[in-house]
């Protein structure tokens, strides 16, 4: 199997168990602030497995950083286009974002003011590191 | 404490420490004395190799194996990543899970678009440094913050 599916698949493994851990915490505060706060068996099921599968697309993605064949254009589109879809499935099918077409263009430049402005900060901040290392070793 | 160094390619080269009584500084000297010159066997194919630990640009595990990386080539050794770290001391550092990278032969740092730290060594090979590694790879090359 390739290394980058392998990694993809051990990200994924390692850390999608978070996502329902975080829909869990995130419904006992709404049960705990709404008055009237009640889910059926199968609204929590869809919102566990979906959630696992958002968290386990999540870490997968990450390895697209990382192949180095690909450029930097294809890698980047490759992230976004996988969180975006993941994410964006996720909030419809759980009924958490009403699926109308102006509700998803608002997510949508919501998604990627938010995206790109995350990862613009991480590169600032590693460019930052990269300098000062080059320094000492000059 | 005095210190001469002296040149003369036609000894063999030594060092002697002359101290009243063993300290700090003698020992950090002997370690580091002790680390450059180990020796490893690397393996390529059928051949045995003596390798010496300053002209190893990285250690690296792949397909299982650990790697040493020279600017020969690449020969595998028996030893595991793990013995190697505690036997070449502060000369290398760990920049991901799977290479320890020799700080002398770090030639420059870049950024990925990514946002992935890369090292370029002496010889072009190039690898990452993960997010983990980061904080201890900041610390060797001497940067405090």
């Amino acid at each position: 199997m390739n290394t980058y599916v392998k990694e993809f698949l051990h990200r994924g493994m390692l850390f999608g168990g978070f996502g329902p851990v975080i829909v869990g915490i995130v419904y006992y505060i709404l049960s705990l602030t709404l008055t009237e706060f009640y889910l059926t068996g199968g609204e929590v099921l869809l919102a566990i497995v979906s959630t696992y599968l958002l968290a386990f697309l999540q870490a997968g993605a990450s390895v697209f950083h990382q192949v180095e064949h690909w450029s930097v254009a294809k890698s980047l589109f490759f992230h976004f286009a996988t969180l975006y879809l993941s994410y964006s499935l996720c909030y419809v099918v759980n009924q958490w974002i009403p699926f109308a077409w102006e509700v998803l263009l608002i997510f949508t430049g919501c998604f990627a003011a938010g995206y790109f402005l995350i990862f613009f900060i991480v590169v600032l901040s590693i460019r930052s590191v990269q300098r000062r290392l080059n320094r000492k070793l000059q | 404490m005095k210190c001469t160094i002296i040149t003369d390619p036609n000894r063999e080269e030594e060092v002697q420490i002359f101290v009243h009584q063993k300290n700090d500084l003698a020992q950090r000297i002997e370690a580091l004395v002790l680390e450059d010159s180990r020796e490893w066997i690397g393996f390529w194919e059928r051949e045995a190799v003596r390798l010496r630990t300053e002209e190893i640009v990285y250690f690296i595990v792949e397909d299982g194996k650990v790697w040493a990386r020279t600017t020969e080539g690449r020969f595998w050794i028996k030893e595991r990543l793990y013995t190697v770290e505690s036997l070449v001391g502060e000369r290398f550092v760990k920049i991901h899970q799977s290479c320890l990278a020799n700080i002398q032969q770090m030639k420059r740092f870049d950024t990925s678009i990514a946002g992935t730290l890369l090292v370029t060594f002496q010889n072009g090979d190039r690898e990452y440094v993960s997010r983990r590694q980061l904080k201890t790879v900041k610390e060797r090359i001497g940067i405090t913050k």
